[in-house]
């Protein structure tokens, strides 16, 4: 079901760079009655960017999905802490004991807007056109662990596939259904220039569409028919404001009553929001990071795990996220970000400065300082030597990024390495580093729910070795491969007991990866979202940096949300 | 001196220069000084007409605001040039922990510092080299490429006019951008000589047609067929007798070129295709510091937009003064 670009992490295509791809609709839990959440008025929002199209299978795009959030139910969702929870779902898959049979259970009360019953027909028309490899899509779904899907009663689906795969739930379960009326009769082939693509005739999620005036806002109204209980705002309008500092101030004054990508107005937009009165933020860790990724094939600078460590042992780490990022981003060291239930902050080596440490790694690694400040060794492949000179690929236009790359060239150079920031379109930045010619880039990755790094560690998906996979620094460690494989392959009874055991294995892989420096990671993206305080019931995170907002995986969230004062 | 009036333009090879400037009663004697570049007065003993670019300069300095910004353009050009050499790295040290120093507060640090704790006032000089060193290469090669394409074009005509002018259409269709990120592609990444290249390649074609305009009127003027009469060679008749009186618009055009080229490496760099870091120049910096427009830290973006607006208005103001010195008939 959704499924983020390739296996488990996607290039990050969006300039919401701090969000999740995954948002889906409608919520995970019966909307608590609280007694003061009353009935009626208008919710409007700024949406980031136009939407390119309302067809489920087709959309690729943060605003896309944060559209698609408010109209199509999930079938399994996320809460706060990032655990998935049942949505359309009745229930915990149940799996078997070899792990290879997933049995979902549907609630039986779900309606469409129409009226007609949510079926299993619904969840095997959705999830037979994500599986389809002839679907024409930017998005990347993948079900190449599926072997059948099978319906057993109008209520219950079964998965078997061909291995066990742990992160089946987070990467195929958890995500939209899509009504079998509607998309079932389409041919994925042709599925995104279809008149469908430009409207949303049946819904299942809180609010069902009005009106789309591309460019401009979408018009929403409350789905009566919805599962969860009517939601509280009659109606919602996300209102096209595509520059997020316009927008921090639409929502500091009342044009808007909810602005999801705030972060994007930087740390001043961030400020002036929280300095308002009318406006309550939440900031939190998010599903993303921003790493220096190396190239550690032969030959090439940085093909000594002991120069990747020198680097480690020059830099800062924490005072270069602080200037790079102006707190919106957290130091990280492993892979695994602190969003994540997997995360631990003590399974990582954390490598302190220690500039002398530094320059005997690069002396071990057979580097010599010259006259001129650069390391120079003898030429590997040949005669001659080779200086330690080298370029930063970084994306234009991305000043934190930017300005991290400049911070560590400058302090390298203390260690004889000598490293220029590059900057580089996005739209050619990609390609050199797919066929392996870059000495380092810094790259950002938006996460999906799951933990797994096999597309970008695991040797199996080195590219350009490989035809596809996202491992371009060329790292290869077999003890690191047989652990994500077997990290992958851990799947018990219940996800709880599932995600204990795979932990163990998590902080071995994130041992490894901090350790030999696979990837030389900078921060984990820290995002921010603004509501007008007349919204009522937004329940984000408890403290600031702590607790991933809900809305972004379990949006329906915001059918609980109402309008104190009725408007 | 001879008392036999030399033809007008003769052996010597003296240019010859606006002729429809000069006066009916002046003798060809008079003329042919009067007529060379840079002819001084008392060369020829004290005569009575002062030099076309002399009286050009005396022109220019009568207008006050023209001559007003050439001195501030002065100080803005020199210091560019000598206090970079002066200040050496200082552009580049960072102090990233303590960053955003405010402006004014203390001498070390004139203009503040930046967001990587770099001097600010160090950085707009270093940088008002790059913008000034691109407006000028780049318009050096307008001249080369637009005024030697537009020369041949309209001192031949014929199918070279026709096939040249087809090419600067295709030219002033270009679409910039794509240009600029294609060869930045091509290249390998984003340098300097790349973009000052692609502006040279993209934009001469102004100064073409200017240029090709000029030619078509002056190759029928008399003095052309004068010295067509005489023998002289196409090349010469170009070089020394047509080109020197096509010069003056191009001048004009050149140094309005110069502050639309400045602008225009402002907003390369504002896209991240002009110099890479840690080099500054006017845009990138107005990049980097955009998001702090409405922070304390707004001076990082007043600097050098202000730098970027008084450097291309002194440009503008020079380039007007010397037309209007250059071109009589306007006053």
């Amino acid at each position: 079901m959704d499924g983020s670009i390739a296996k488990s992490k996607r290039w990050r295509v969006s300039t919401l760079a701090a969000t999740i791809a995954v948002l889906v609709a409608a919520c995970g839990n019966p909307a608590p009655s609280t007694s003061t959440a009353k009935n009626g008025g208008t919710l409007i929002w700024a949406l980031d960017s136009d939407v390119d199209t309302l067809n489920p299978f087709v959309m690729s795009t943060v605003p896309d999905y944060r559209v698609l959030s408010f109209l199509l139910p999930n079938l399994y969702s996320a809460d706060k802490n990032l655990n998935i929870i049942p949505d359309l779902a009745d229930g915990m898959p149940s799996v078997s004991s070899d792990s290879l049979v997933w049995t979902v259970k549907l609630k039986k009360n779900a309606k469409w807007s129409d009226g007609t019953a949510i079926t299993a027909d619904d969840v095997l028309a959705t999830q037979k056109i994500q599986a389809d490899p002839k679907l024409d899509t930017d998005y990347t779904y993948d079900w190449s662990k599926l072997k059948t899907i099978e319906k057993v009663d109008a209520n219950t689906v079964k998965y078997t596939l061909t291995e066990p795969f742990a992160p089946f739930l987070a990467l195929n379960l958890f995500g939209y259904v899509a009504p079998a009326s509607v998309y079932g009769k389409l041919d994925p082939a042709k599925i995104r220039n279809d008149p469908v693509s430009k409207t949303m005739p049946v819904s299942g999620g809180p609010y069902k569409l009005d009106k789309w005036t591309p460019g401009q806002e979408f018009d929403l109204s409350a789905n009566p028919n919805y599962y969860n209980g009517r939601p509280h705002y009659d109606k919602v309008i996300a209102k096209v404001i595509t520059d997020a500092t316009a927008a921090a101030n639409a929502l500091i004054n009342g044009d808007v009553a909810w602005h999801p990508s705030l972060g994007e107005a930087g740390a001043g937009g961030i400020s002036k929001a929280k300095q308002s009165s009318n406006v309550q933020v939440h900031t939190y860790q998010d599903l993303g990071y921003i790493d220096f990724r190396m190239n550690t094939r032969k030959g090439h600078i940085f093909d000594n795990v002991l120069t990747r460590q020198a680097l480690a042992y020059t830099l800062d780490k924490p005072s270069i996220v602080q200037a790079a990022t102006q707190g919106a981003g957290a130091p990280l060291w492993g892979d695994i970000v602190p969003a994540s239930w997997a995360y631990n902050a003590n399974a990582v080596v954390k490598y302190p400065v220690d500039v002398n440490k530094a320059k005997q790694l690069m002396q071990q690694a057979g580097w010599t300082i010259g006259s001129d400040g650069v390391a120079t060794r003898p030429n590997p492949s040949g005669s001659g030597t080779q200086r330690f000179v080298g370029k930063i690929r970084v994306r234009a236009g991305k000043p934190d990024r930017l300005k991290a790359a400049e911070i560590i060239a400058d302090q390298v150079k203390q260690i004889g390495m000598q490293l220029t920031p590059d900057p580089t379109d996005f739209k050619v930045f990609y390609k050199p580093i797919q066929q392996g010619q870059f000495d380092v880039f810094i790259a950002g990755f938006s996460l999906y729910l799951d933990p797994d790094d096999y597309t970008t560690a695991h040797s199996s998906q080195l590219q350009p070795e490989h035809h596809e996979g996202q491992n371009w620094t060329g790292y290869s460690n077999p003890e690191l491969d047989s652990l994500i494989d077997q990290e992958r392959k851990t799947v018990k009874s219940t996800d709880a007991e599932t995600k204990a055991a795979r932990k163990a294995i998590f902080d071995k892989i994130e041992k490894i990866i901090s350790g030999d420096v696979q990837t030389y990671m900078l921060w984990a993206d820290v995002s921010s979202m603004g509501w007008s305080t007349n919204v009522g019931n937004v329940s984000a995170g408890t403290g600031d940096n702590t607790i991933y907002y809900e809305s972004n995986n379990n949006p329906a969230k915001a059918a609980e949300w109402y309008s104190k004062n009725g408007k | 001196m001879a008392q036999v009036p030399p033809l007008p333009i003769g052996p010597a090879g003296v240019p010859g220069a606006v002729p429809d400037q000069l006066s009916v009663e002046t003798t060809v004697q008079q003329e042919r000084d009067l007529t060379r570049p840079g002819a001084k007065a008392d060369e020829f003993g004290g005569a009575p007409e002062l030099g076309f670019w002399r009286l050009a300069v005396i022109r220019f300095l009568h207008h006050r605001v023209a001559t007003g910004a050439l001195i501030i353009l002065g100080i803005i050009v020199l210091s560019a040039i000598v206090v970079p050499i002066i200040t050496g790295d200082l552009y580049r040290v960072q102090d990233y922990r303590h960053p955003f120093k405010p402006p004014f507060q203390n001498l070390q640090h004139l203009l503040g510092t930046d967001d990587l704790g770099r001097d600010e006032l160090a950085r707009l000089l270093r940088g008002a080299r790059v913008s000034i060193m691109v407006g000028v290469l780049a318009v050096v090669g307008y001249l080369l490429i637009g005024g030697t394409l537009g020369a041949l074009a309209g001192y031949y005509g014929g199918w070279l006019d026709n096939a040249l002018m087809r090419f600067t259409d295709i030219i002033i269709s270009a679409p910039f951008l794509l240009v600029v990120i294609a060869v930045t592609a091509a290249t390998g990444g984003v340098r300097l000589t790349t973009v000052i290249i692609v502006i040279a390649a993209t934009g001469w074609y102004e100064i073409g047609r200017l240029m090709r305009a000029q030619f078509l009127v002056l190759r029928e003027q008399e003095f052309v067929q004068a010295a067509r009469a005489l023998g002289a060679s196409n090349a010469r008749i170009i070089v020394r007798h047509v080109l020197p009186n096509a010069l003056a618009p191009i001048i004009v055009s050149a140094t309005l070129g110069v502050s639309g080229i400045i602008l225009l490496e402002a907003a390369l760099g504002f896209l991240g295709y002009s110099i890479p870091p840690p080099e500054p120049s006017w845009g990138n910096m107005l990049q980097n510091f955009e998001q702090y427009l409405l922070d304390d830290q707004a001076y990082l973006v007043v600097f050098p937009a202000t730098a970027l607006v008084i450097t291309a208005l002194c440009i503008n103001l020079v380039g007007d003064g010397i037309r209007d010195a250059l071109d009589p008939r306007q006053r």
